[in-house]
């Protein structure tokens, strides 16, 4: 015993440094953990540290108690920690191997070792924990005997469970571990567990002097905590949570400064500090560049990367306590820009020399389509065979088509480049209405439609605004109306109502019973190329661009196209617009308005000559050439042509012109060239000549264009016939301009009318010549009259015979035409009688007077039978060639040569015996040539 | 004052075609009658002056004849004859010559009758006379055209050459010369001036026909102090019209 107390005292002497060893080593632990620690598993492994503290703590002062009192208090103290330990390395290892143990399990342990901890603090009152309690004193040291309690045998189970839960959950985890690290970390715990373990085991079950005095457990769990932390901070352990968070901070492309509110750096990650090496905590202010850059909401250009400096308040518990400075690589974004903008760049430059192309193919359509025009409209002014009239006509009529599809086309193109303008001007409104009406009317009637017009008779009839563009708009809706309605009715209304003191809005509506549009279908209206149901209106023609150009048409004036529709029961298409008003005068009805147009129009185009007027053309295409001289042929002007601008001014130094047209597109030198070469020549005859520009680009715009660059008008390609009329008879001298009387025929000198033909009773010549608007004319009429009457009587008396009234009747109607357009008055009136009886079924006054209608045409007939040809002529009579070889001998012996020249004029009605053929052919000729000798000689013999 | 003059004739479709041809350009209006009672009392009030032209039919119509000289009488209307000799003395014999206002023997010159009429018809001289215009061209569509253009107002005379154009006045005197300046042989100057040396002819104003407008050629062709000159290039209207106004404006005087 003596020896076992002096071996106690000298291991006392060992044992307690080491306890202030281990408590030293794990206040140093601690404070390594606590430092590093950023994760649940280190706070495990603090919390570990902690309770081993305590328990070593407490053991400390149970070895260096004097009293039993002391021992008791130092026991309890240590006890706190040391109830705890095991369930702590539970805890730890749990959270290091990712094992989810449920709340209400660790609850339940805790609380068992905090019942654990009542039983040590109430050591003395009961027998839970310890028993048999006996102090003995050795040397100034203490030391309790004790046997276990209840609990304190429970403990113990506990801690060994624990132990052996811990090692089985680490082999498992270590075999599932794939991480390298991972599995050097949990190998290194699991060796650190086995350390604490075979102390625990030594302590528990072998007893030794040790043993016995010192509890080895305590040094055995300092150890196994240093190999912990060792594994910890070894294998960087952390969890993947943790990884995240840093990796995000870390590597993203941010790069983050964050300051405080003095401005002193507290963090900045890797990608901060690459940028900016010189970067120091609590040191630095955040770099300047980067301030500067976000005052002028710039970029930072760093090593060929564009970052964008981005600034955040940082705000904890609703105070400002720092600024987060982050820098976003938007490099990638700014590339990205760069190349969309080459793109835009190369698209912008596509579209434009598209719409340089169509400006040019403008011009080089047009010419062609205009030879093409101009030159059918002469084929339909000069044919007479009507075959060949009927297919001019569909080629007219095609050939309009193609126009309108081409001018589509380039008024599109036009709208998208931005050139088309509204060039308001003064316009009358009833006339633009009348356009329509007789543009639609006759497409409406083709296809069985009923076309009506509701127009309010207040609404101003001079307005100003522009009237092409809305005249194309109301034509496209118009058209489409017609065009996609098969059956029922085309409403066309407007309204006015005044708007201001000089303007009026006018309220346009088209409404049809066609097949109508489905709601969905109705934005698809306006885009460009789309029809609506292509497959059902593929029979349908048009390029789909009319709606497109109407609504920005109306875009352009300030308007809107207002839809509704229902299908299969048809549409209304309307939209208002503002106009300015010229005259306030109400435009009445309108029929009488079409009256009085037409009578207007009638006189605006009467046929008009110019036989002195002497004109210039110049155009490089022969053909638009051409085309030019052809439409003119009937004013019979004078036309020199020039190729160009050279030619031009050649013949132009030499005569003197009325008017000068100058096309505007010519190789070489174009039209506004040569106007200046034309102006700038000295002593020109032409110096005061008004000059036309040709052009085939009638864009927006020209027209000023045109007269700024000194030209007096312009004329657009293709020619229109009227047009061009229009100009000349504004620009020609008034003195050259005539305008045909009614019976003047262009081609040379009057056809004589046979004076039989004068003496004829049943006839007033001058009344037919009237009739027929000229004595060419008027011969060939009562040529075919001559010709067909008998004919044509006849049948209508067999129609009569027959018991045919109506055709009878038709009959004499036509024998009344003829009659009177010959300027047989009275017969022509007798058929009239006669042809009112026939429609009235009046057989009885029919068949009372018929046979004088007849007898008298075919008398007519007859006498005008010496028209008809030379074969037909009348048979001179003997009397008469007498008389008339007598008259020209005594005339010709008085020299009256101009009533010798009448008689043998009079001759030429008559055909003549074989034997007097020769003289009077002898005597024709003798006239023809004025030569009064030979007719001297002729009738000399 | 219109005249209607009534020419009543039978078979002569030729002469009365050019009579009123003739007499219409003299302003007068002419009718035509077969020499029937009836028919020449349905136009006996509108008419101012008979003209009776003779055919065969005098010889048997002295019902006719007389006729007319009562219907002169009793209207106090002239009454002209035209015919041959035998024609005339036979009508003669059965009117008295103070009722025959003139006479006319075949063959006569239309221009003379129409004159002459137009004498007996009172009217003013200047505006009833018809006048008479000398053409002169070498190209006879020229001549045609002028004289389709021409005849219906006045009276024409187309010749083809300067000396036809002089021989033809000498025995005639037309109010205007319409003389063509380029001619071959004798081109329009030298017959201006041969006809200007013919005693009665030099009153007779001379009017150039020219087909050059230039400055330089009409300069010339004035030098020669016509009445004016024409350019050929001008319309039927145009030269109608100069033709209208010359005679409107100038003071001339007639040979008749």
């Amino acid at each position: 015993m003596y020896e076992l107390m002096n071996a106690t005292k000298n291991m006392y002497d060992v044992l307690i440094p080491v306890q202030y060893a281990c408590l030293v080593v794990m206040c140093v632990e601690g404070w390594i953990v606590f430092r590093k620690s950023t994760s649940r598993v280190h706070m495990c492994l603090f919390f570990n540290i902690v309770v081993n503290f305590v328990n070593s703590a407490g053991y400390l002062f149970e070895l260096k108690a004097h009293s039993s009192e002391g021992y008791l208090t130092a026991l309890k103290l240590s006890y706190i920690g040391r109830v705890w330990v095991a369930f702590s390395l539970f805890l730890f290892i749990t959270e290091l191997c990712r094992i989810k143990i449920p709340m209400p399990v660790k609850i339940g342990l805790a609380l068992f070792h905090i019942g654990s901890y009542i039983a040590v603090l109430t050591i003395r009152k009961n027998d839970l924990f310890y028993k048999d309690i006996d102090f003995i004193y050795i040397d100034g040291y203490i030391r309790m005997n004790r046997s276990s309690g209840i609990v304190h045998k429970l403990q113990s189970i506990s801690i060994i469970a624990y132990i052996l839960f811990i090692l089985t959950v680490l082999l498992i985890t270590m075999h599932r571990e794939t991480n390298k690290r991972t599995k050097k970390c949990l190998i290194t715990v699991t060796i650190a567990m086995i350390v604490e373990a075979i102390f625990t085991i030594i302590q528990v079950f072998v007893p030794t002097p040790i043993t016995y005095i010192y509890d080895l457990t305590m040094p055995g769990f300092v150890i196994g905590t240093v190999i912990m932390l060792i594994a910890i901070f070894r294998f960087d352990l952390l969890g993947a949570e943790q990884l995240a968070k840093d990796y995000m901070i870390d590597r993203l492309s941010e790069s983050i400064i964050a300051v405080d509110n003095r401005s002193k750096v507290r963090y900045f990650n890797d990608h901060a500090k690459e940028l900016y090496p010189g970067l120091k905590l609590s040191s630095d202010t955040v770099p300047k560049e980067i301030t500067d850059a976000l005052e002028v909401c710039g970029t930072i250009t760093k090593n060929d990367r564009i970052y964008k400096p981005e600034q955040t308040e940082l705000m904890h518990g609703g105070e400002r306590v720092g600024t987060l400075y982050s820098l976003v690589d938007e490099t990638e974004h700014f590339r990205y820009m760069e190349v969309l903008e080459e793109q835009k760049m190369l698209a912008d430059s596509a579209n434009k020399a598209k719409s340089a192309f169509l400006a040019n193919m403008s011009h080089d359509i047009r010419t062609p389509i205009n030879a093409v025009l101009g030159m059918n409209e002469m084929i339909l002014r000069e044919c007479e065979d009507g075959q060949i009239l009927d297919y001019s006509g569909k080629i007219r009529s095609a050939g309009n088509t193609l126009l309108g599809l081409i001018n589509d086309i380039l008024d599109f193109s036009k709208i998208e480049a931005g050139k088309l303008d509204i060039i308001p001007v003064d316009y009358d409104l009833m006339s633009m209405l009348n356009d329509l009406v007789n543009m639609i009317q006759p497409r409406a009637d083709a296809k069985g439609l009923k076309f009506t017009t509701e127009i309010d008779e207040n609404t101003p009839s001079l307005l100003h605004g522009d009237e092409i563009r809305l005249k194309q708009i109301i034509t496209n809706i118009l058209t489409n109306a017609v065009k996609y309605t098969e059956k029922g009715a085309v409403t066309f209304t407007v309204r006015s109502e005044k708007h201001g003191e000089n303007g009026v809005i006018l309220n346009i509506a088209v409404s049809d019973t066609g097949i109508g549009i489905k709601q969905e279908d109705i934005p698809r209206l306006f885009s460009e190329f789309d029809r609506i149901e292509e497959e059902r209106n593929r029979a349908i023609e048009g390029t789909g661009l009319g709606m497109s150009i109407t609504r920005r048409l109306l875009a352009l004036m300030n308007s809107k196209l207002e839809v509704q529709s229902e299908y299969g029961r048809g549409s209304v298409f309307s939209f208002a617009v503002e106009q300015g008003v010229v005259k306030w005068d109400p435009v009445g009805s309108l029929d009488e308005a079409l009256r009085r147009t037409l009578d207007s129009r009638r006189k605006y185009h009467e046929k008009f000559t110019a036989p002195d007027a002497q004109i210039l053309v110049v155009d490089d295409t022969p053909m638009n050439l051409e085309v030019f001289v052809s439409l003119l042929k009937r004013t019979l002007i004078r036309i020199d042509t020039a190729d160009g601008c050279d030619k031009c001014i050649e013949l132009a130094v030499k005569k003197k012109y009325d008017v000068i047209f100058l096309d505007h597109m010519m190789p070489g030198k174009d039209g506004l060239e040569t106007l200046k070469e034309l102006k700038a020549l000295n002593d020109s005859p032409n110096a005061d000549t008004p000059v036309i520009c040709l052009t085939a680009n009638a864009v927006s715009g020209s027209r000023d264009k045109y007269i700024n660059a000194g030209f007096d008008d312009y004329l657009s390609k293709p020619i229109d016939p009227d047009r061009i009329e229009e100009l000349l008879i504004s620009w020609l001298p008034k003195d050259k301009v005539k305008t045909a009387a009614a019976d003047d025929t262009p081609d040379g000198p009057e056809v004589k009318i046979p004076e039989f033909v004068r003496e004829i009773s049943e006839i007033d010549a001058d009344e037919g010549i009237r009739h027929c608007g000229g004595t060419e004319t008027y011969m060939l009429s009562i040529t075919t009259y001559a010709g067909t009457v008998s004919a044509a009587a006849d049948e209508a008396e067999n129609l009569l015979k027959s018991g045919d009234i109506h055709g009878a009747t038709v009959k004499i109607h036509a024998l009344k035409s003829t009659s009177r357009v010959i300027g047989a008055m009275e017969l022509g009136a007798l058929a009239e009688e006669l042809e009112a009886a026939g429609n009235a079924n009046d057989t009885e006054k029919l068949n009372a007077r018929a046979d004088e209608l007849f007898t008298r045409c075919r008398a007519l007939g007859e006498q005008l039978s010496p028209l008809l040809k030379n074969d037909d002529l009348q048979m001179i009579s003997d009397d008469e060639l007498n008389e008339a070889y007598t008259l020209i001998r005594e005339f010709l012996s008085v020299d009256d040569l101009e009533s010798v020249m009448q008689i043998i004029g009079g001759l030429d009605g008559y055909s003549f015996p074989d034997s007097e053929k020769q003289r009077c052919e002898a005597l024709k000729k003798a006239a023809r040539e004025f030569d009064y000798d030979a007719m001297k000689n002729i009738m000399g013999d | 004052m219109a005249s209607n003059i009534l020419i009543i004739s039978h078979g002569a479709a030729f002469m009365t075609n050019a009579l009123v041809n003739s007499l219409h350009k003299a302003g007068f209006v002419a009718g035509v009658s077969e020499p029937d009672i009836k028919v020449i009392g349905q136009k006996r009030k509108e008419t101012d002056i008979y003209l009776l032209y003779a055919g065969d039919f005098v010889f048997d119509s002295a019902d006719i004849l007389v006729y007319l000289k009562d219907v002169c009488a009793e209207d106090e209307k002239p009454f002209c004859i035209v015919g041959y000799d035998k024609e005339l003395t036979e009508i003669k014999d059965t009117i008295p010559a103070k009722f025959i206002s003139r006479e006319f023997k075949r063959p006569f010159d239309m221009k003379d009758l129409t004159a002459a009429l137009s004498v007996l018809a009172e009217a003013d001289e200047e505006r009833r006379k018809g006048r008479h215009i000398l053409l002169v061209d070498d190209d006879p569509t020229f001549l045609k055209m002028m004289q389709d253009w021409l005849s219906m107002k006045y009276n024409i005379t187309s010749v083809r050459s300067g000396m036809q154009a002089i021989t033809y006045i000498a025995t005639h005197k037309p109010d205007l010369i319409l003389l063509d300046y380029d001619m071959p042989i004798t081109p329009g100057p030298q017959v201006m001036e041969m006809i200007r040396s013919e005693h009665n002819a030099t009153e007779i104003p001379i009017i150039f026909l020219t087909g050059k407008s230039d400055k330089e050629s009409v300069m010339t062709v004035m030098a020669l102090k016509p009445q004016g000159y024409l350019l050929k290039t001008m319309s039927k209207e145009e030269i109608v019209e100069a033709v209208d106004h010359f005679f409107e404006t100038k003071k001339w005087k007639s040979a008749n």
